[in-house]
This record gives structure tokens, C-alpha cells and sequence, in this order.
């Protein structure tokens, strides 16, 4: 039998490694997503992720499956690191200044054949980090307008104004990057 | 619902009604039956959803996730390894002697002070706290 989420942090709570392991596998894929999107770098991604473990590690002990759901007490985690990681001002080590945004497609954009995937993945580093959070949550990750706005720290009317605001940027930039790649075509 | 209202939802939510809210789900489905103008809305806002969903990752590569949980765990069984330099006064003993002495202390100050107290009662002496101008500050003691 797979080992709910509740199970695993009880487990985690208790030590267990393997528990550990099956819960980052499980969710990582969700984690990654959250923070490249937010960061914009892989190797600040997986920073990321690594101390968002450590966290739920530690903290296994005083989640409350009654009050929230795991993937939304983990996205908490993850979003404030993110935050916390971008008010910084960055200083550029050799290895992070050689570590741009990719500019090639994904494997998953190649798979799909598609322009639009990559003009969207353009579209998205372009907006504010609070902005590609929301499309992030909602669209990617499906969490509801509620889930979001608790991981977001906002109301759920606020969440509703940003998550607006943001599919609308979304669209107004894929299409300047249309223009753009039509402009570079000619 | 009106179709700037539905529109405006649109915007927001996308084209997968699922997602909105309850209450504007219901009133939503019911104006996309006999408004064209909406319905025409809704296939603009299928399109943006479906380069949205072509764009989702692929889950990330085994060996990376691996390589994160591996540092993740190496970083956590070193500062477990470590004991903080407050640790002793958790164990149970030292923690339990520390607590003790602190009550003693406590208890000891609190029964010398009567021993050591001024001669002035509260009713017939005040402390005055005069500042000087800026200058030193000088404490009366007023009877």
C-alpha cells in the first residue's frame, strides 16, 4: 500500500529517512516547478528544494494535516525561500553568472513541437515573481483559488486580482514575443 | 452573469469552468448556453489554456531529485551530529541542576531584599529625577 502524505510526515516526525526520500520524490517534481519559475535559475531551484527539505525535516513534527494540506504547506515553504532569496541583492559568483536561463526549448517543449510553448516560457520570466507565482499554483499545479491565496498570504479576493493581473501580462508579453519572433522572421 | 462579468472570469480563471469559483461556475455554464458572444470568449481563452498545459514540465529528471534529497539529508544527519552549544540544558540532569539553581538564586534574592532595604517607607519619601538642562542628571531625594 502507498503511504499517504499524513502517514510519511508522521514517520518523518520520527526520523525515517525513507519516508523522507518517498515524500521528496513524491512532491519534488512540484517544488522545482515553483521555484525555477519563480527564480528563473536551476541551480537556485534546487537550493531551493534542498532547503525547503531541511525544513520540512525539521517542522515534520508540528504539521497539522486538520488544517492544511501538505502540497500547501510545502508550496508555503518554497514560496517564502523564493521571496526571501530574490530581496537579496545578488552577487554573481563565476558559477552563477555562467548559469543563464536556458534559451534552448525544454525536452517536454520539444515533445509538444511547440513555438508557443517557448514564447510562453519567455513571457513568464518576464513578469513579477508574485505573478508567475499565481500562474504557477493555479495553472500548473492546480491548486484551488483558496489553496493559492494561503500560500500566497493573500485573500482570496486579492489572490482573484493578482491571478487576473498576471494571465493578462501573460498574454500582453506572449504577444510582444510573437511580434518580435515574426519581426526576427522577416 | 454578464458577459463582461463571464469575461472577466475568464481572464482569471481560464477556460476550464472546474476551476472557477461555485458560485460564478453555475451562472457561468448557464450564459455560455445562449450567448454567443460568450461562447466565443471561451474558445479565445481555450487557446492561451492549452499552450498552458503543452508548457507543463516533465517531471524532473530521477538522478536530480536524488542528488537534492541526498544533500538535503547529508546537511540534516551533520547538524544532528552537532549538538548545539545550549544542548546541555535540554538533557535531563543538567537541565533539571540548572533550573534548581535558578529557583535557589530566585529565591534567595527575593528573601535578602527586605534585609537590604532603605530606611525611606513609600509615604514619606519620593524619588525625584530632576535633568539638568542637559546637564549631569541629579537624583533628590525628597522627604
Amino acid at each position: 500500500m502507498i503511504p499517504g502524505d499524513e502517514a510519511l510526515m508522521t514517520r518523518i516526525a520520527q526520523g525515517d529517512e525513507e519516508a523522507f526520500r518517498i515524500l521528496a520524490e513524491r512532491h519534488m517534481g512540484l517544488i522545482l516547478r515553483l521555484a525555477e519559475n519563480m527564480l528563473g535559475k536551476r541551480s537556485e531551484a534546487d537550493d531551493v528544494a534542498q532547503e525547503a527539505l531541511v525544513r520540512i525535516w525539521r517542522n515534520a513534527g508540528s504539521f497539522r494535516a486538520e488544517r492544511s494540506r501538505l502540497t500547501t504547506w510545502v508550496y508555503t515553504i518554497v514560496y517564502r525561500l523564493c521571496i526571501d532569496r530574490l530581496r537579496v541583492p545578488q552577487v554573481l559568483t563565476i558559477d552563477a553568472a555562467l548559469d543563464v536561463p536556458d534559451p534552448s526549448p525544454l525536452a517536454s517543449d520539444q515533445l509538444a513541437g511547440d513555438e508557443d510553448a517557448r514564447r510562453l516560457r519567455a513571457a513568464l520570466r518576464q513578469l513579477d515573481p508574485r505573478q508567475r507565482a499565481a500562474l504557477t499554483l493555479f495553472y500548473y499545479d492546480d491548486l484551488s483559488g483558496p489553496e493559492a491565496a494561503e500560500v500566497l498570504g493573500l485573500g482570496l479576493r486579492a489572490f482573484w486580482s493578482l491571478l487576473h493581473r498576471s494571465r493578462q501580462s501573460l498574454l500582453r508579453r506572449m504577444d510582444d514575443e510573437n511580434a518580435l519572433s515574426k519581426g526576427g522572421a522577416l | 452573469m454578464t458577459p463582461e462579468r463571464f469575461k472577466q472570469w475568464l481572464d482569471t480563471c481560464g477556460a476550464d469552468l472546474n476551476r472557477w469559483p461555485e458560485e460564478a461556475r453555475t451562472e457561468a455554464e448557464r450564459l455560455l448556453e445562449h450567448s454567443s458572444e460568450a461562447a466565443q470568449a471561451w474558445r479565445g481563452a481555450q487557446k492561451l489554456d492549452g499552450t498552458l498545459a503543452v508548457s507543463r514540465a516533465a517531471p524532473p529528471d530521477p538522478a536530480r531529485v536524488r542528488a537534492i534529497t541526498d544533500e538535503a539529508l547529508r546537511r540534516i544527519r551533520s547538524e544532528e551530529a552537532a549538538p548545539s552549544p545550549w544542548q546541555w540544558l535540554f538533557s535531563k540532569r543538567l537541565g533539571a541542576a540548572f533550573a534548581s539553581a535558578a529557583f535557589a538564586g530566585l529565591l534567595a534574592g527575593f528573601l535578602a531584599v527586605p534585609m537590604f532595604d532603605t530606611p525611606f517607607s513609600a509615604e514619606s519619601s519620593a524619588i525625584a529625577i530632576l535633568f539638568n538642562g542637559g546637564g549631569p542628571m541629579t537624583v533628590e531625594l525628597l522627604r
